[in-house]
C-alpha cells in the first residue's frame, strides 16, 4: 500500500468506503428527476449504478494521491 | 500456500461464480425482460405466468443469492487463514467493498423481494387481487439490486485483476 494517509486509509479502507456508498445511495434513492425516483426506470437505474461506481473508484483513487 | 490450501480457494471461488452468475442472470432476466413482457401481457397470461413461472424462478433465485453470499464468507474465511497479512491486501479491499454489496442485495432478496413476492404469488393463486404496495416494494428493492450490481460485480472482478486500484 503506497498510501500517504495511512490513518485515513490503510487501517479501515473497506468500512469507509462502504459508508461513502450507503451515504451516496441513500440520497440517490430519495432523489426526484421530474418527479420520479431514478430507480422507477431501468435507465435511471444503470446510469445511477454507473454513478455509484465511477464515484467509488475516484473516492478511492482520490485517497490513494492525496 | 499448499497445494490443497490453493485447490480449496479455487473450488471456493468456481461455486461462489456459479451461484453468482445464476444469481444476477436471474435479476437481470427480473428487471430487463419479465418486468416489460409482464406490463404487455393481459391479465389471465399475467395471472398465469405469476402461478407457473415465476415461483420456479423465484427459488433458483433466492437459493443462488443465499449460496453466493455462503460460497464469499467461506472464500473470504478460507483466504484469510492461508495468507499472510490478508486482511491488508488490496485483494481484501477490493473484496470488501464488493461483498458487502453483495450482502446487502441477498437481504434485499431474502427480507423485502421475497416475502412481497409471496404476497402476490398466493394473492394470484386464490384469484384475489395483489395489493399495489407488494409489488411497488420487491420492485424498488430489485431495481436498487441492480444498480448495486453494477459497482458490486466491478469490485468482485478488481479483487483479483485491479490490485492497482490501491496503489
Amino acid at each position: 500500500m503506497n498510501y500517504s494517509i495511512d490513518k485515513f486509509v490503510a487501517t479501515i479502507p473497506g468500512r469507509l468506503i462502504v459508508a461513502l456508498l450507503t451515504a451516496i445511495i441513500a440520497v440517490i434513492t430519495v432523489v426526484k428527476i421530474n418527479g420520479k425516483n431514478p430507480l422507477e426506470t431501468v435507465q435511471g437505474t444503470i446510469i445511477t449504478g454507473l454513478i455509484v461506481l465511477v464515484l467509488a473508484i475516484v473516492f478511492i483513487r482520490v485517497a490513494a494521491i492525496v | 500456500m499448499s497445494l490443497e490450501e490453493a485447490a480449496l480457494l479455487d473450488s471456493l471461488r468456481v461455486m461462489h461464480i456459479f451461484a453468482g452468475i445464476t444469481w444476477i442472470g436471474l435479476l437481470y432476466y427480473f428487471n430487463l425482460a419479465q418486468a416489460q413482457a409482464f406490463a404487455q401481457m393481459d391479465p389471465a397470461a399475467r395471472t398465469n405466468a405469476i402461478t407457473e413461472l415465476v415461483p420456479r424462478v423465484l427459488f433458483l433465485f433466492r437459493w443462488a443469492a443465499f449460496f453466493t453470499v455462503v460460497f464469499g464468507v467461506a472464500y473470504i474465511g478460507a483466504a484469510s487463514s492461508f495468507i499472510d497479512t490478508y486482511w491488508d491486501t488490496a485483494r481484501f479491499y477490493n473484496i470488501a467493498i464488493g461483498g458487502t454489496m453483495g450482502i446487502i442485495m441477498a437481504s434485499n432478496v431474502w427480507f423485502i423481494i421475497w416475502p412481497n413476492q409471496k404476497k402476490i404469488i398466493a394473492a394470484a393463486q386464490s384469484g384475489g387481487t395483489p395489493e399495489p404496495s407488494w409489488g411497488r416494494s420487491a420492485t424498488m428493492a430489485s431495481r436498487t439490486n441492480t444498480m448495486l450490481s453494477i459497482p458490486m460485480l466491478f469490485f468482485m472482478v478488481a479483487a483479483r485483476n485491479l490490485e492497482q486500484l490501491w496503489q
